[in-house]
């Protein structure tokens, strides 16, 4: 799934290039916009009905070219595995007229109890969503390394008729 | 990671209210800026805007990794723990830490690696500060 989002100036650093840690706002604005454009799950919602929700645990991300003020972006997202308690979220940000990859990163996000605060396993009707949705559902969280993944995209880019989303 | 309780900087960032979301915690992304004020301040941030003013010249951040294991809340003194080491001569890598008071363990842990960037935008090697001298192996 993608965004599209330009680059703002109040989002930039002297440099007139993207603040690194707005690229996090960024990526998880768009994930959560994707996901409810495309009708997959409404984060808010999904929290008013079961107070459940998600929180980061971890980020991972390298910062490939810089993103510079002005610049239009595509912003993707797949989710690429998920487990009993935790998903894997890959967000990939590229230039689309050069091809040019920005940045790439990996982030777990943790389903935990809103009145409870702890972690708790994904109900059924999360873990079939998942099933669905997850590029290599199979796949243990740590298998993925973000260098690998790096590479892989580089080649999808380079091949231009291969559409970023997929596998 | 070395033991962030020994040689460590230490910086004290004030949680506000507008660090925090819905949720109730500090936005995620929010701690990045405790760490760069954190580093700010090792660096000094006289040389770093005379740096910046005289030459052009700055810093970015190049790739970084973060765990999230507790959640600041609003009113939280946080204890900006951070270590570096140089990486040869164009990289900086700093370990940052975000302690809660009275926290047992780290609430934030991140490591990030530093380069710097010339007037052209350009890779240049780190440039002779003190701080590096402090640099901790």
């Amino acid at each position: 799934m993608k965004t599209l989002k330009r680059v703002s100036f109040e989002d930039c650093d002297p440099f007139a290039h993207l603040n690194n840690a707005n690229y996090l706002t960024y990526f998880l604005n768009a994930r959560e916009e994707q996901l409810r454009t495309n009708r997959i799950l409404d984060i808010l919602e999904h929290a008013k009905e079961t107070g459940k929700s998600w929180a980061v645990i971890s980020h991972n991300i390298k910062y490939l070219k810089p993103a510079r003020m002005g610049e239009k972006l595509e912003i993707w997202s797949r989710m690429l595995t998920f487990n009993a308690f935790i998903d894997l979220i890959e967000f990939v940000m590229i230039e689309p007229v050069k091809h040019q990859l920005k940045s790439v990163m990996h982030s777990q996000l943790a389903y935990f109890s809103i009145k409870e605060a702890k972690p708790v396993k994904h109900d059924r009707q999360i873990t079939q969503l998942f099933s669905q949705i997850a590029l290599f559902p199979d796949e243990k969280i740590n298998t993925f390394q973000i260098d690998n993944r790096i590479k892989h995209i580089k080649l999808q880019l380079k091949k231009q008729n291969k559409p970023i989303g997929t596998k | 990671m070395p033991d962030s309780t020994l040689n460590a900087h230490h910086f004290k960032a004030q949680v506000y209210y507008e660090d925090t979301d819905h949720s109730g915690v500090v936005y995620h992304a929010n701690y990045l800026k405790f760490f760069e004020r954190a580093r700010e301040d090792i660096i000094g941030v006289k040389p770093l805007a005379t740096m910046w003013h005289d030459k052009g010249v700055g810093f970015a951040v190049y790739k970084l990794s973060m765990n999230y294991n507790d959640g600041a809340v609003f009113g939280d003194l946080l204890d900006i723990r951070t270590t570096w080491e140089k990486e040869g001569d164009y990289r900086v890598i700093f370990h940052h830490e975000a302690w809660r008071p009275d926290g047992v363990k780290a609430a934030v842990s991140c490591r990030l690696e530093l380069v710097c960037l010339g007037p052209n935008k350009k890779l240049m090697p780190i440039p002779d500060l003190g701080f590096l001298n402090e640099a901790d192996a």
